[in-house]
């Protein structure tokens, strides 16, 4: 019965040449695109200003370290270099921290007075990095590098345990481009429109058409049909995930930087919170239509400004309040965490929290408001 | 052992009393069919009995269970074929019929289901590329899967050809000759006359005759009809003035005179005819038949 009714569905969706072109071709299509246009990287021309109080020599280490972002290592061609058109300049805190209030500089690193006596001496010291946060691509990549070199120059010191920390924490791989900030968008996009459009639209036609009264008309219980439908999307959204990430790895090298089990967890739980959110919108719409109307309603907003394109910490403030809302945000943001370590929006303990409340609010809401016939 | 018993179904569709007030049985093994024209409740009624609709007041049961406590024994012994049925739009004749088959416990093989309805050669066509009466074929095939004991037809021959009427004629026919019961709604008259052992002729939500078809006709009817469309129209007092004219009716330009002498109204009508100098169109005499009955019980023709 649950064979017959996944297999019959998996038919149903692979004969239909829409279905398969909104869900499989069409996020390939967008990371060509963008792939073709990202992928050789934008490069950083940023300006960063360094205060060296440090008299001691593991300051200065640190200093020239951060400097030396703009060199290329021999045997590798400057194009790939992020860094290598960046500017750097030394001066005092105050100076210096004037020129990045009004714009000349776009991040600050302060390595504090007395900062190798204290390690010398066996206490941890931290250096401050200070970025514009107007600056979104920059900012993370940024606190990423400086985390790096101060860990490595650390350790460099002092064998055991860590005792030089950055203030503001993020991990970046040097290597990010365009296409690896949009990877975790797009594979946030494609699970979004498969629980509007794959599961909302196919559930309402089934029953204004009346496909559900037939099977109503026969033995089979509802919930197997339910759990056939919901097994039978989450299928398509893992196939969807696994060829866009394959795709992406394959033509543009993207990057995954965090744990795959982790990745996959994230992406499930977001697949079955937007089954659940089709759930709903099949549940309250009444006809083909309206569903149309609803889905797009949710699609739009959603995609433009839940972070898929551009970050959403860019936004007006009024407007993050509305984007904090949308689920999309924090689905965004937990891929992007894992995928490429990107700054935080929200811990990932809120981005599950968020996630599963809608799942569990859209479930029940669904369950209740659910009709099984059309009039 | 009766198959079906109703009481006293009520449904009330706002100010719309669709089903008002149905009672009847149908006998195991027994073809029984409800005629009546569009809107009479024919659907609401069915969909009733299969558990499918709520009613607003009555007993049901079927197979001796109550239909309004607990459905889901009788569903595995009943099949039904909806008046309009919408399935996976891109599976095959097969392919459907094997899914249906997956919710029974007990079904006969799939081929032999689909040749029961003629559709050999469509058994690799997906659904939306049938014709509608190959669609409705499948759909009869499709209640049929489970081997029903009582199969429920919402009118299985509209939209077929007259030539896969007759063979779903006598898939109905087999099916009564394997002892099933079949429950049908028509609103072809020729169908309830040739098919069911008996007739609910309803009108309005309610029953206006119940009975053999036959007998629903003799006990109408000793008179023959004698039917003709005439563009002048003859004054009725003249046609009722005729010899041996019982009745006279006019519905749709067709006038039909109901007469215990044929011979006598006829020769009466042509000196008529003549007298008047007009011309009659499609002259005809036959017996009475269901269409009658309910023109003579409503004042209407079943089909509009
Ligand atoms: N869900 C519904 N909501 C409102 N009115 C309904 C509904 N279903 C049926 N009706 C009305 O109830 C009446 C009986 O409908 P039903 O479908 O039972 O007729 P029927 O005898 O099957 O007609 P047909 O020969 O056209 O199939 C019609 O007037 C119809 O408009
Ligand atoms: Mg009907």
């Amino acid at each position: 019965m649950f064979v017959q009714l996944y297999l019959s569905q998996w038919r149903e969706f692979s004969r239909d040449r829409m279905a398969l072109f909104f869900t499989i071709l069409f996020p390939l299509i967008f990371i060509s695109i963008f792939g073709l246009l990202y992928s050789g990287g934008s490069k950083f021309d940023e300006k960063v200003g360094i205060v060296l109080e440090d008299q001691g020599p593991i300051g200065p280490q640190i200093a020239s370290a951060i400097e030396g972002l703009t060199k290329t290592p021999d045997g590798q061609d400057p194009d790939e270099n992020v860094f290598s058109d960046m500017k750097f300049s030394r001066g005092t805190a105050n100076e210096l921290e004037a020129q990045l209030q009004n714009g000349d500089l776009q991040a600050l690193v302060i390595i504090p007075a007395g900062l190798s006596d204290s390690i010398t001496s066996g206490q941890s010291a931290s250096v401050t990095v200070k970025v514009d946060q107007t600056s979104q691509v920059f900012a993370p990549f940024f606190q990423g590098v400086v985390d790096n070199i101060i860990a490595s120059v650390d350790q460099n010191i002092t064998q055991s345990k860590p005792m030089l920390t950055m203030q503001v924490q993020s991990v970046l791989s040097s290597q990010i481009r365009g296409i690896d900030l949009l990877i975790p968008g797009i594979l946030a996009m494609s699970i979004m429109q498969l629980g509007l459009f794959a599961t909302a639209q196919p559930m309402i036609a089934m029953r204004t058409q009346g496909v559900l009264k037939r099977f109503n008309a026969t033995p089979l219980p509802r919930w197997m049909l339910l759990i056939s439908y919901v097994a039978m999307r989450l299928t398509i959204g893992l196939l969807q995930t696994i060829i866009i990430i394959a795709v992406g790895k394959l033509m543009f090298d993207v990057a995954i930087l965090g744990n795959i089990f982790v990745l996959i967890g994230w992406l499930l739980l977001s697949i079955l919170m937007f089954i659940a959110i089709g759930f709903f919108v099949a549940a309250i719409a009444k006809t083909e239509e309206s569903g149309n109307a609803i889905t797009q309603l949710i699609n739009f907003p959603m995609l433009f400004l839940s972070g898929v394109f551009f970050p959403v910490t860019g936004l007006p403030d009024w407007l993050q309040v509305v984007v904090k809302a949308f689920p999309l945000t924090y689905t965004v943001d937990a891929l992007k965490q894992v995928m490429i370590n990107a700054p935080p929006i929200s811990t990932p303990l809120v981005n599950l929290l968020v996630q599963a409340a809608w799942l569990i609010v859209m479930t029940v809401l669904s369950i209740r408001f659910f009709k099984w016939e059309a009039r | 052992m009766t198959a079906i018993q109703v009481e006293n179904l009520v449904k009330i569709y706002g100010s719309l009393r669709a089903v008002d007030g149905i009672s009847f049985e149908v006998a195991k093994g027994e073809v029984f069919g409800m005629l009546g024209p569009n809107g009479a409740g024919k659907s609401t009624t069915t969909e009733m009995i299969e558990g499918l609709r709520k009613p607003d007041a009555g007993n049901i049961h079927v197979l001796g269970h109550d239909v309004l406590k607990n459905i889901e024994p009788i569903k595995q012994r009943i099949g039904i074929q909806l008046q309009t049925t919408s399935l996976f739009q891109k599976l095959t004749t097969r392919e459907l019929v094997k899914l249906f088959a997956s919710f029974f416990k007990n079904t006969l093989p799939i081929d032999e289901v689909i040749g029961l309805v003629n559709l050999e050669e469509k058994v690799n066509t997906a659904s939306k590329d049938l014709s509608g009466g190959q669609r409705q074929r499948l759909a009869v095939a499709i209640a049929l899967i489970n081997d029903p004991d009582i199969i429920f037809l919402d009118e299985p021959t509209t939209g077929l050809d007259p030539q896969a009427r007759r063979s779903m004629w006598d898939v109905v026919s087999n099916l009564q000759k394997r002892g099933k019961t079949v429950f049908l709604t028509t609103h072809y008259m020729e169908e309830a006359e040739r098919l069911c052992d008996r007739v609910a002729v309803v009108d309005h939500g309610k029953i206006i005759a119940l009975g053999k078809p036959q007998t629903l006709i003799h006990d109408n009817f000793h008179e023959t009809a004698l039917e003709f469309s005439d563009d002048e129209r003859l004054p009725e007092q003249l046609l009722t003035s005729l010899p041996a004219v019982e009745r006279v009716q006019n519905e749709d330009g067709i006038t039909t005179l109901y007469s215990t002498g044929v011979a006598r109204t006829t020769n009466a009508l042509m000196a008529l005819v003549e007298q008047q100098q007009t011309e009659l169109r499609g002259f005809t005499i036959r017996a009475a038949t269901l269409e009658d009955v309910f023109l003579k019980l409503t004042g209407r023709r079943i089909r509009d």
